[in-house]
């Protein structure tokens, strides 16, 4: 709510780039990402809705913060496919999401997302939770799979559906040519594994 | 399938023929006035099945987690089938088979009996209480609601018939961290390579750390033609304290010193051997460390190919490609994986060499909608992204007017371990 409304803030201002001059004892204000956008022109106030949109949809995990954000839009429909790709010096991952702009409302709506920007030591700690499952482990030693796990922040609206609406980890092994796949979804609060899933194409 | 029943009813059939032949071949024995051996069945253990009380028990498995400390409550329903009242006497009983059998003063049922009526229904109330000092594991028991009991042949015990199974998973948070279990890396033969596994103590005593090699418990090795080589223990040295202090972190380090010979896949694994008191010894998986490298070895000489060029061509033009998984972009331990690449140089038909540049590259990726083989949750939210899953790239090489007569290619691969070419003479 406080970023929503500092964000807001900025943007009346018209420095959504730039520190505003606040007494920086009473506020700690975060530094805005860069933000680039590509593909399809959108210009003038169209544009700065939409980043103050995005900037708003786009929240990342606690310890990340977005050095830079890039988007590109392509058409689609009557309106606009917005690809967000958020960039963090923090993470080696990325988080991409994709949004469908609507130029009737001006509003976006999120389609989409792959979110991989997630601090090391969060990234080990779902990991090894997922590993210490007797069942996962099942699976992995079933399966000979031994690979790095591609490591996903699940947003609380799709983990409500599969346990819980609250922010989860899917931590997924497949193998070279995702024939076989392993997965489980972590709840880092409780340390433990919801749900474990396997599956091959 | 059809195969295998076919199989098994023979194999019955074949039984059975045997037992008859037996069987006739004793009395034939016996009818020649020799002593016939009398085999008695085995005895029933457990009461028939007639005699068991009708109860419908929901539910009949209850699993449980909790932490130390922790308590939970659950009801169970229990309706009397029979035509006549029961009473029920809800009682612990050990399970047949078992490591941890739930401690007694554990649960607590409520009510402690009851008298069901015909055709009615009773709720029992199941608290289980874990002590602050449970040690982590599994805990079985059953809760039985009568003493029936049915025939469990073959097993010498009785089974209890009106039973519901409750399973208790006693656990705790992970005290120990570890960072990079699973190292992927394209090394070269003849050098040495470092890797850092970070092991992290969360708790409040020091934990021993005793890293070995090659113990690979709890994995099935892999068989067949396409499975990776097995990383030979002399070429990996670890490094690691003895112990982790509370509330810090201490690095592993993992050293691997590839021979001139090694080639191709090597898989390999580390167990930390970390004496983790928030995990049984048996569950300790994430102490596993798993080393996966791709071994590429430099060509002495390059690869050659003759081929002739006819009178009068216009161009000659070669492509090389290489196609890798997107995956093998990507090391572990920041290692920068770098791209394949060639060189490419002809002899001409006056044995004349020919170095060239690219004309041409391309990059081609195969691109997957990732809507299979996906867990749903991330299927679900992942809808209309992208995944590249391969990488393709191509170098052309072209000379235009080329002499007559017969030419050699020659490929000189860097950091690819294999490649596929094609020669277009116009």
């Amino acid at each position: 709510m406080l970023r929503a409304l500092l964000l807001l803030l900025l943007f009346l201002a018209g420095c959504t780039a730039q520190k505003p001059q606040v007494d920086s004892s009473q506020v700690e204000v975060e530094e805005l990402p860069k933000f680039y956008v590509q593909g399809v022109p959108v210009e003038g106030e169209k544009l700065e809705k939409m980043k103050l949109d995005i900037l708003q949809a786009v929240v990342p995990f606690p310890g990340v913060t977005y050095d830079a954000i890039n988007v590109t839009a392509t058409k689609l429909g009557s309106g606009l496919n917005l690809k967000v790709v958020a960039s963090s010096r923090v993470s080696e991952g990325l988080d991409v999401y994709r949004f469908y702009y609507d130029p009737a409302s001006r509003e976006i709506t999120l389609k989409g997302y792959v979110l991989e920007a997630i601090p090391p030591t969060t990234r080990s700690e779902a990991i090894s939770i997922a590993l210490g499952s007797e069942e996962v482990q099942r699976m992995l030693s079933e399966s000979a799979i031994a690979v790095e796990p591609a490591v996903r922040r699940i947003l609380p609206e799709t983990s409500a559906k599969y346990y819980a609406p609250k922010t989860l980890f899917s931590i997924t092994w497949s193998d070279f040519e995702r024939r076989m796949v392993i997965s489980a979804l972590v709840d880092l609060e409780s340390s433990r594994v919801v749900q474990a899933w396997s599956g091959s194409g | 399938m059809l195969r295998e029943v076919v199989r098994m009813r023979s194999g019955y059939f074949m039984a059975a023929l045997m037992v008859l032949g037996m069987v006739v071949a004793a009395n034939a024995l016996s009818a020649e006035g020799i002593a016939v051996i009398e085999v008695k069945a085995p005895a029933q253990v457990g009461g028939s099945v007639d005699s068991v009380t009708k109860l419908v028990i929901n539910p009949m498995y209850k699993n449980i987690q909790l932490k130390p400390g922790e308590e939970e409550e659950f009801r169970v329903k229990v309706k009397n089938r029979e035509d006549r009242a029961v009473e029920l006497v809800p009682k612990l009983q050990a399970m047949p088979f078992g490591e941890y059998m739930l401690e007694e003063d554990w649960v607590t049922i409520s009510p402690t009996k009851a008298v069901v009526q015909k055709g009615e229904e009773q709720e029992f109330t199941i608290k289980v209480s874990v002590p602050g000092d449970a040690e982590v594991g599994s805990y079985n028991a059953q809760i039985t609601f009568t003493n029936d009991t049915m025939p469990s042949m073959p097993y010498p015990y009785p089974r209890m018939a009106n039973a519901l199974t409750l399973s208790v998973n006693v656990w705790k948070p992970p005290t120990v961290i570890v960072s990079n279990n699973f190292i992927h890396d394209r090394v070269e033969a003849g050098k040495t390579y470092e890797y850092v596994v970070t092991v992290e103590n969360r708790g409040n005593t020091t934990i021993p750390m005793k890293p070995k090699f090659g113990d690979d418990r709890g994995y099935r090795r892999c068989a067949g033609m396409y499975c990776p080589g097995e990383l030979e223990e002399d070429w990996v040295t670890i490094s690691a304290p003895e112990s982790v202090k509370p509330n810090s972190r201490a690095t592993v380090k993992i050293s691997v010193k590839l021979p001139e010979y090694a080639k191709g896949q090597y898989e390999g694994r580390i167990n930390l051997n970390i004496d983790d008191p928030s995990r049984p010894e048996w569950r300790r998986y994430d102490q596993m460390v798993t080393l996966s490298l791709q071994v590429w070895q430099k060509p002495s000489s390059p690869y050659e190919k003759e081929f002739t060029v006819k009178e009068e061509a216009k161009m000659l033009s070669v492509e090389v490609s290489v196609s890798e998984f997107a995956y093998q972009k990507y090391s572990t331990c920041g290692n920068p994986v770098e791209e394949p690449s060639f060189k490419v140089w002809f002899l001409d038909s006056e044995s004349q060499e020919v170095e060239l540049k690219p004309a041409k590259t391309v990059i081609a990726e195969a691109v997957n909608l990732g809507s299979w083989a996906q867990p749903p949750w991330e299927a679900e939210c992942s809808a209309g992204m992208y995944t590249v899953e391969r990488i393709t790239y191509k170098s052309t090489y072209t000379i235009e007017n080329p002499k007559a007569g017969t030419w050699h290619l020659y490929i000189m691969p860097e950091k690819a371990q294999k490649f596929e070419y094609t020669i277009e003479v116009e």
